[in-house]
């Protein structure tokens, strides 16, 4: 089981607040994608099994006919900042989750537990084209104090956001 | 951290806290709908919250609960199998979660009396009581897993940010 992770290279010219926050927007991007169901390069992912269309965890999950790599959504909301340094930023999951990994790495190969890739049965996901990467750095102008206003709204956001996720009170229990 | 570092890090605490003190009731609300939700369907396939944060499949049913399962088959909710742990019989207890905010507060709450059981019989406990039991049995479910803590901060930071960018 390999660590499931990419590097994506960005200008030098961006400090470590901006690399952050273009990190957040590079995952944001990589999950929404997914969840709309196109792959990487922006194909649609290979169908369900029926199988799993008629197992009771897909209606639970309320999924249709969309391939979304999403049951309970734990995997992908698991990408995270793996680290950053000036040029480039890495994302991916947890080295020390061995059981995301080789989940993810199971849609990113067609392995699913085999031990076997599978390419006409692989769901690359984690990634982003140079296009798409350029849309997101496209919204962090080359003026460095608009540059860093659109760096610390992304941040300041999450970070408030944050703060109310934890801030939740959870009565009845 | 150089100091440029550390005053941006200043600056987006202080905004932070700006942005947090400006959240609506209706976003409150919205964001305890999202983590009521969020709740239900984890639970309902299977998966507690382990000691950190991670998602963690619930421990499986006793041979004698199997059993007591599939003699009242009938009034098992179609969410759910007789073998299958994921803290649903008829269903009341999951169905019971639902979010809202009070005095500026986000609230997930479990509530409500509980009508007839599996084997038929009413009891006394309400569905607060039978999510208390559950969790001291080994079954903890109601919070938020590190994943769903982070879907849940990507759905408020675009609402926030949306608002923020609008001007």
């Amino acid at each position: 089981m390999a660590w499931q992770k990419v590097k994506v290279p960005i200008p030098r010219r961006f400090g470590p607040t901006e690399r952050q926050a273009i990190a957040q927007e590079v995952i944001d991007f990589i999950v929404e994608r997914t969840k709309s169901g196109k792959n990487i390069k922006g194909g649609a992912f290979p169908g369900y099994s029926a199988s799993y269309k008629g197992s009771l965890d897909f209606k639970i999950a309320g999924k249709g006919g969309t391939v979304d790599l999403t049951l309970s959504g734990e995997m992908l909301d698991s990408i995270q900042l793996l680290a950053h340094k000036s040029g480039e930023i890495e994302v991916g999951f947890d080295r020390s989750d061995k059981e995301l990994n080789g989940k993810a790495e199971g849609n990113q190969t067609g392995s699913y537990g085999t031990g076997k890739a599978k390419k006409s049965k692989a769901r690359p996901f984690l990634g982003i084209t140079g296009k798409d990467l350029k849309v997101i750095l496209d919204k962090y102008p080359s003026s460095r104090e608009d540059s860093l206003t659109r760096a610390t709204d992304e941040l300041a956001a999450a970070l408030a956001a944050g703060d109310l996720v934890d801030g939740i009170d959870f009565e009845g229990d | 951290m150089s100091d440029n570092t550390a005053k941006l890090d200043r600056m987006i605490k202080l905004l932070a806290n700006a942005i947090k003190n400006s959240v609506t009731t209706e976003e409150s609300a919205r964001i305890s709908n999202i983590a009521a939700r969020q709740i239900r369907k984890r639970t309902r396939l299977g998966f507690g919250i382990g000691s950190s944060g991670k998602q963690t499949k619930l421990n499986p049913l006793s041979g004698k609960y199997i059993e007591q399962r599939e003699a009242y088959s009938e009034n098992l909710s179609d969410q759910t199998k007789p073998r299958r742990s994921n803290l649903t019989a008829t269903g009341q207890m999951l169905d019971s979660i639902q979010g809202g905010a009070k005095a500026g507060n986000v609230i997930v709450e479990i509530s409500g009396s509980r009508k007839a059981g599996l084997t038929g019989s009413r009891g006394t406990a309400s569905n607060a009581d039978v999510a208390r039991y559950v969790q001291e049995q080994g079954r903890p479910f109601f919070g938020v897993t590190t994943p769903e803590r982070r879907s849940l901060i990507r759905e408020i930071k675009q609402v926030i940010l949306r608002r923020l960018r609008r001007g």
